[in-house]
């Protein structure tokens, strides 16, 4: 496979820490189409959480997955094989860049804006879910909704999407020590608010 | 109960403000990659963990907070992931990369 220098199709960094992909395929023996397969398909789901948490919106979040495999489709050739979460995830930081700025003009145009995650997350119901406290949750979920948008989007992305310190820093471009300052001060902030609540609470 | 780290500082021992400041990055050791916390300095948090009550409390606020979290998110509707995953079927089907 030939390299070309293209700054969106993300072939050009390898970060430590990313997950590298599990597997025996040589990547020059696929067709373009198997690569596909191989190497995209699979990561559908993780792409949908992750543009969830970038865009808030589910109707622009299935928008940039779809521009993100087709980015993903016309660059599939130039993919070395490795690494094909962290190279799809910088994809998809293009592809949002490239949507935000040509959106830049109506951004105010969503009146739902605010509408909080609980009503538009979906349940995600686990074995645990039987001894969880709604309330709980819920005082959680609301703490999480009123941080900065730079920093719920970093709890979302290790948290709930799963991504390591090193993918959020792809998708976010920023350095992996700010990922997990972010981090680190977030789930603080929650606490923080958590515990005051407990206190109001008492008196 | 016992704050031993925090009253008197033996040896090798975290005190429980050193501690404080590492517990998130021990509770994200699979996802920190190269920021991960070293081996010895892991051992002396979960050490610590058991012995103090304190900190034990702590850590469980931010395991409890962070379940909280993952159980929040619901991702795209299983409708949005069926349709991407059709489009990309499609896409990869039809025709040559270049021209998609």
């Amino acid at each position: 496979m030939v390299h070309e220098a293209d700054p969106d199709d993300g072939n050009s960094d390898v970060v430590p820490g990313v997950t590298e992909r599990v597997g025996n395929t040589d990547p020059a023996s696929l067709s373009a189409e198997q690569a596909f397969q191989e190497y995209v398909m699979p990561e559908i789901d993780v792409l949908g959480r992750v543009a969830l948490s970038l865009t808030r919106h589910s109707a622009d979040a299935e928008d940039l997955v779809q521009d993100t495999l087709v980015r993903a489709w016309k660059a599939i050739e130039r993919f070395d094989g490795r690494y094909p979460r962290a190279w799809l995830l910088t994809i998809m930081r293009n592809t949002n860049l490239n949507r935000v700025r040509k959106r830049l003009p109506d951004l105010e145009r969503n009146p739902d804006e605010g509408m909080s995650v609980l009503e538009t997350a979906e349940p995600h119901m686990s074995a645990e879910d039987e001894v969880v406290d709604p309330v709980f949750d819920a005082r959680v979920v609301a703490a999480l909704d009123g941080l900065p948008d730079r920093f719920r989007q970093v709890v979302e992305m290790v948290d709930v999407d799963g991504l390591t310190y090193a993918e959020a820093a792809e998708v976010l471009d920023v350095p992996v020590g700010t990922i997990m300052s972010r981090l680190h001060r977030a789930r603080r902030r929650v606490r923080d608010e958590l515990l005051a609540d407990d206190e109001v609470g008492e008196q | 109960m016992r704050f031993r780290g925090f009253l008197s500082r033996k040896g090798s021992e975290l005190s429980c403000p050193e501690v404080g400041r590492l517990l998130q990055q021990y509770l994200d050791e699979s996802v920190a990659g190269p920021l991960a916390l070293d081996e010895p300095t892991s051992a002396k948090v979960s050490g610590h963990l058991d012995d103090c009550r304190r900190c034990g409390l702590e850590i469980e606020t931010y395991e409890s907070i962070r379940s909280a979290t993952e159980r929040s998110g619901g991702g795209l509707s299983e409708g949005a992931l069926a349709r991407l995953k059709d489009f990309g079927e499609r896409l990869a089907s039809d025709g040559e990369p270049g021209q998609a």
